[in-house]
């Protein structure tokens, strides 16, 4: 909870002024509101039904002058309103970026991409919204509910009993909010049921349509259909209680005022001095009624306050998640060696989950080694080696470079010096330098070309129009599967990395041209250890060793000659490739 | 396959003539409740307004009688008693009035809701796949949620609202018309000032607002892309060059932001504040024409103006301006509404699918026309058939594969060739161009589609499931497969290894989108789908793409017993796969380019072995 305080009060540091501002105005623009109706009133009392016309003159511009006040604070606390909401919105969603910025996998694991989406746009906009409400609508509402009760309980005793009221309006609010929102929060559970029957339809409607589930589907979705429709009329049946309610107490307060007033006024003979009069009762049912009104204005911005504490809510979910990766106290800023060692390490991805990814893995490799790894989907190869560079930590054991367990290191300066290529890359939309620039933001263009040469890159991108800056969508949807893993492959070169790791990063790279790639790197990166991740065995049997895996657990660690003699998975993943060639 | 980014530009949605019309038909059906409706809120509003005219007549008709005969020593409470009971019987009836009118509209806008969305659902199922291929997930939904949303709150808020403050602005135009034509001259001069300025000011906030929307769009686009690709952030240390690069977009959502919304809220004010200058101006202008006795036109001629009439014009002015305000403030919701409706009624007015024939398939595996039956042998032909998804650019050129009983044919090439638009027509999921495809010798456009796909199942790359339990989405295939069946189908393609992993076994429930299962499992689960379907013809598209060699190893078993006795075209990237195929084709650029068994196509070097050995890229 008072992280809770924390991030707004973070988030509210340089937008104080204008929420103090917003407010300032707000206030002076209801006393205008408040007073104007008061100068109307004496306009036509005194003005028109007398018919004296300087009277009406000097009034008008009494009138015209508090018009032009109410107006302008109304515009200046708009504006100050909405300065001090989108620039807290800003910070808001700033702080919330910068936190997930610092999440390891687990940490998003656990929210799922979709959420953090939301939370960092819609979330972020619902608070905006009841902020703006906030320092403009409410402080409006409740300061007009203090004047209209001041003014009421001036004029006669009588209107204390509107302030009764006050109770049953809150009273109320919270019975219907009470029994209505469970019932909602069904609904749109339902309103979930139905969008993802829909989204499942419609992605899959050649399943749908090959098996003729047409018919069936129709019945699926008219139930949900019919449920949300049950349930919603019954949530909404509720809520909409609350106007009638309203009216109930209104009309009950008027009653109550009109009875004692008319009694009071017979008591004292309609004379000012000895109590309430027909004028003033009229007043005094005005603001009653405007008081009761404000009541449920403010309990209606209360509803959207109310949403969106469940947004802020979301937003400290994230902001209070403790990144499970980072840097400790006294990190070292320096890799002197680059061995790599694994001792006992174990691992899997949720502490819950039954059985281990990796068993009791001991491996060492020294530093310019060249190494490969081979193993079925699921044996553990890939979650290896992304305990390296710490994108994952292990469960038990210990992963060391140099000696120093990886832990040990300042995050980036790990990172900076392991270049990492997967068969799935991610591209950012951009350009393909501006991917490349991922690597190393300072390279210049003659190095991005020499790493796509590196890459084999360079032969494609040279062909297209704008070269090196040619544009690349979302999820390089516009580039074929080999090549973006070649220009991946160039992003992690031009790091100049001390340690290489491709998991299946040539998959979809023609035979030769993966050749000649590795010959290019053997040859423009020396000294720089290499850990190849294939399913082909041809990729991998000219490395210094192979390590296989088989179940998470390390299997074989040899050459691939000596590995045909011991390892029978091994020999077994060769005989299964070998036998093609030979068909 | 790429999925596209679902964004909406609702700014350039045309709204077509008649959308109003068809949108209000939606209200026929409910007419008589609508005009209960309208009848409770009548009565409703009466009281409401009782409420207010009830003060002067407590005042007129019993305060000062009661005060008139206090002076005369003996006060009559009964009168003022009635009065106060009447009073509040007719309030209880309104009160009453309002709930019942509440909840009845509460209810026909759910109908109309639910009317909509099941005429929808039921539409789309009918629609061509093309629909589907043309239009993007997220789009077709949202006509389903935002639009249908919208559409409500119009027909049942903001269209009763608009109509109710129409009708009393009217009246009070009537009113002050008959009053003063110069004095409502007065108003409408200042009225049309303010509704330059609110134009003004709103087109900015639009404008702006679009902005802010794109803007949103942005940063909800770089937020996902950046968490997907959260693995290259933190291995290339992008973290803070990222947060950068947000603000800068955060920045501009900001900027137009901040602009939007001050534009929306001055009209507040404004609109407040114009309405009180229209009641000064009013009372000054009013006052001046009495007292320097100018003439007075008004509806029926030419007079002078009393302060009782400016009192009374006074009160009609400030409801002028409340009733203009009612209806400015609900235009923008209907407009926006009828842009919603236009995409539902597009989505309705879409060709459905036509399923007509003359075979159907019978339960016995036979094509049955009237008495002529058929056996179901296994057969397909494709005779010269040329295709195309857009005019004039072809895909499928001159394609001809014979498949016989119980043969498997394999289709292989680059990304694009045209493999999976072969298995779009053998299931008439598209329409060819010219040609022929017959099944055992019976031109496909004879059979019933429903029957057709009865009997041929599809295994994709992407597979679809469906929420519900494993059993569910095995039982998929065949409705009437019993929890034994789908077990035994289970174990026979080999998916019960995972299946029987899960905590709950057989009663997982899965969903439908999320990542509960990896590709792998999915595809064990489709394999298994397929199987218990039975049908004598099946497609496979990359269906083991995603399980492992040693893993597919095992399914193999599996898969050989599906393909067992049934005519199988496979598509498959892993060649491997498709080496005991009896006939493999080589497809490129929408053509066969070679075709013949394994071995002869390795013998004969050509494109086969050059794909084979991994010298030419598949993707």
């Amino acid at each position: 909870m008072k992280k809770i305080f924390e991030l707004i009060k973070l988030s509210l540091s340089n937008c104080k002024k204008e929420s103090l501002l917003s407010i300032f105005f707000v206030a002076i623009e209801t006393t205008a509101e408040v007073i104007i109706p008061f100068v109307m009133a004496s306009l036509i009392d005194k003005g028109v039904e007398v018919g004296d016309f300087t009277v009406i003159k000097n009034t008008t511009m009494v009138l015209f002058v508090l018009v032009v006040c109410q107006m302008s604070t109304g515009v200046l606390c708009a504006i100050f309103a909405v300065r001090a909401s989108t620039i807290f919105a800003y910070n808001l969603r700033s702080n919330i970026f910068k936190k997930i910025q610092t999440f390891s996998f687990k940490n998003i694991d656990k929210f799922k991409v979709g959420s953090l989406v939301v939370r960092s746009t819609t979330d972020v906009i619902n608070i905006k919204q009841s902020y703006q409400i906030m320092i403009r609508g409410i402080i409006r509402a409740i300061l007009m509910v203090v004047f209209s009760t001041y003014a009421a309980c001036k004029i006669h005793y009588i209107g204390r009993y509107a302030i009764v009221a006050i109770p049953f309006v809150f009273l109320s609010f919270f019975i219907i909010a009470k029994s209505a929102l469970p019932i909602f929060k069904k609904v749109f559970k339902s309103v979930d049921d139905l969008n993802n029957n829909l989204s499942e339809n419609i992605r899959g409607i050649r399943v749908v349509k090959s098996f003729s589930r047409e018919k069936f589907e129709e019945n699926k979705f008219i139930n949900i259909s019919k449920s949300i429709f049950k349930n919603f009329v019954k949530a909404e049946s509720i809520a909409v209680m609350w106007l009638p309610i309203m009216h109930f107490i209104m009309y009950t307060i008027n009653i109550v005022i009109a009875y004692f007033g008319t009694m009071a006024i017979i008591e004292s003979g309609n004379n000012i001095n000895l109590g309430l009069t027909t004028g003033s009762l009229v007043s005094l049912i005005t603001y009653s009624a405007q008081m009761i009104g404000s009541l449920m204005f403010l309990a209606f911005l209360t509803v959207s306050l109310l949403i969106s504490i469940e947004s802020l809510v979301r937003l400290y979910e994230v902001f209070n998640e403790e990144p499970d990766i980072k840097n400790i106290d006294n990190k070292i800023d320096e890799i002197k060696n680059f061995d790599i060692e694994f001792k006992n390490v174990n691992f899997k991805y949720k502490n819950k989950a039954k059985s281990n990814i990796l068993t009791n893995i001991n491996i060492k490799i020294n530093e310019g080694e060249k190494i490969g790894i081979i193993g079925g989907t699921g044996s553990g190869k890939s979650s290896f080696v992304n305990l390296i560079p710490r994108l994952y930590d292990v469960i038990s054991g210990e992963v060391l470079i140099g000696g120093i367990n990886v832990k040990q290191y300042d995050l980036d300066v790990l990172r900076k010096s392991i270049g990492m290529v997967m068969q799935k890359n991610t591209l950012f939309s951009g350009t393909i330098a501006s991917n490349v620039l991922f690597g190393d933001e300072l390279a210049s263009e003659d190095e991005i070309k020499e790493a796509l040469k590196i890459s084999m890159a360079y032969e494609f991108v040279e062909k297209k129009t704008d070269g090196i800056y040619e544009r690349v969508e979302q999820d390089g949807a516009n580039f074929s599967g080999g090549q973006k893993q070649r220009i991946c492959i160039a992003r992690a070169i031009i790091k100049k990395p001390k340690i290489l790791i491709f998991d299946d990063a040539t998959a979809s790279v023609d035979t030769n041209t993966e050749k000649k790639i590795f010959n290019e790197i053997n040859k423009k990166l020396n000294n720089c250890t290499q850990i190849i991740i294939s399913q082909k065995i041809s990729s991998i049997n000219s490395c210094d060793k192979i390590i296989v895996f088989d179940m998470g657990e390390i299997v074989g660690f040899d050459t691939h000659d000596n590995l045909m003699k011991t390892c029978a998975i091994y020999r077994e993943i060769c005989d299964l490739q070998t036998k093609k060639e030979n068909d | 396959m790429i999925r596209k980014r679902n964004k909406i530009k609702y700014e350039n949605v045309s709204v077509k003539k008649g959308t109003f019309i068809r949108m209000l038909s939606y209200l026929i059906k409910y007419k008589f409740r609508l005009l209960f409706v309208i009848l409770f809120f009548v009565v409703s509003m009466f009281a409401q307004v009782y409420t207010n005219l009830y003060l002067k007549i407590l005042i007129d008709d019993h305060v000062l009688r009661m005060l008139n005969e206090k002076a005369n020593g003996y006060i009559n409470y009964s009168p003022f008693y009635t009065s106060i009971f009447h009073y509040i019987i007719l309030l209880v009836i309104g009160i009453i009035c309002n709930f019942i009118y509440s909840i009845m509209m509460v209810r026909i806008g759910e109908s109309i809701m639910m009317d909509i969305r099941e005429e929808m659902f039921k539409k789309m199922e009918t629609l061509p796949i093309s629909y589907f291929d043309k239009n993007d997930t997220g789009d077709i939904m949202s006509r389903y949620t935002l639009d249908l949303d919208t559409m409500r709150n119009s027909l049942t808020n903001s269209i009763p609202q608009c109509f109710a403050a129409t009708f009393s602005f009217i009246t009070i135009i009537g009113s002050m018309l008959v009053l003063s034509i110069n004095l409502t001259l007065v108003s409408i001069s200042t009225f049309l000032v303010m509704f330059f300025i609110t134009k003004k000011l709103s087109n900015i906030s639009i404008s702006s607002n679009i902005k802010a929307q794109n803007a949103i769009g942005n940063l909800d686009g770089y937020v996902e892309e950046m968490i997907k690709g959260a693995k290259e952030v933190k291995l290339f240390s992008y973290e803070n060059r990222n947060i950068i690069e947000f603000n800068n977009k955060n920045k501009i959502w900001m900027e137009n932001a901040k602009l939007a919304d001050t534009m929306s809220i001055i009209l507040m004010p404004i609109n407040n504040g114009f309405g009180n200058v229209i009641y000064i101006l009013s009372a000054l202008v009013g006052g001046f024409i009495v007292v320097n006795n100018i003439n007075n036109f008004y509806l029926f001629g030419v007079g002078s103006l009393t302060l009782g009439m400016i009192v009374s014009f006074l009160s009609f002015s400030k409801n002028f301006t409340r009733e203009i305000s009612n209806i400015s403030s609900q235009v923008p919701y209907i407009y926006q509404s009828l842009s919603g409706a236009n995409r539902i009624f597009e989505l309705l007015d879409v060709e459905s699918e036509v399923d007509n024939g003359e075979y159907r398939l019978s339960n016995d595996g036979y094509w049955v026309r009237g008495i002529e039956k058929i056996k179901v042998e296994g057969n397909i032909e494709v005779n010269n058939v040329y295709f195309s998804y857009e005019k004039d650019k072809p895909i499928l050129k001159d394609i001809n594969i014979y498949a016989r009983p119980g043969q498997k044919v394999a289709l292989v090439g680059k990304t694009g060739a045209g493999k999976t638009t072969i298995t779009n027509l053998i299931n008439r999921f598209y329409d060819i161009d010219s040609g022929l495809i017959t099944y055992d010798g019976i031109d496909i456009k004879k059979i019933y589609k429903k029957d057709l796909r009865r009997a041929m199942a599809i295994v994709l790359q992407d597979v679809n499931l469906f929420h519900g339990s494993i059993l569910d989405n095995i039982r998929y295939g065949n409705l009437n497969a019993t929890d034994e069946d789908c077990i035994r189908a289970a174990k026979e393609t080999y998916a019960s290894f995972f299946i029987e992993q899960l905590e709950n076994g057989y009663n997982t429930i899965i969903n439908g989108d999320t990542g509960d299962l990896s590709q792998g499992q999915k595809q064990l689960l489709a394999i298994a789908r397929a199987y218990i379907a039975n049908p004598p013809f099946i497609i496979l598209d990359e269906a083991t793409s995603n399980i492992d060699a040693r893993t597919e190893k095992l399914v193999q078993t599996g898969m050989d017993k599906i393909m067992k006795n049934r005519t199988v075209f496979v598509i498959a990237h892993r060649l491997s796969t498709i080496i005991n195929s009896d006939v493999i084709m080589v497809m490129d650029n929408g053509e066969i380019v070679e075709r013949g068994s394994h071995n002869e196509l390795l013998s004969k070097k050509g494109r086969y072995y050059n794909l084979y050995n991994g010298n030419i890229e598949l993707e």
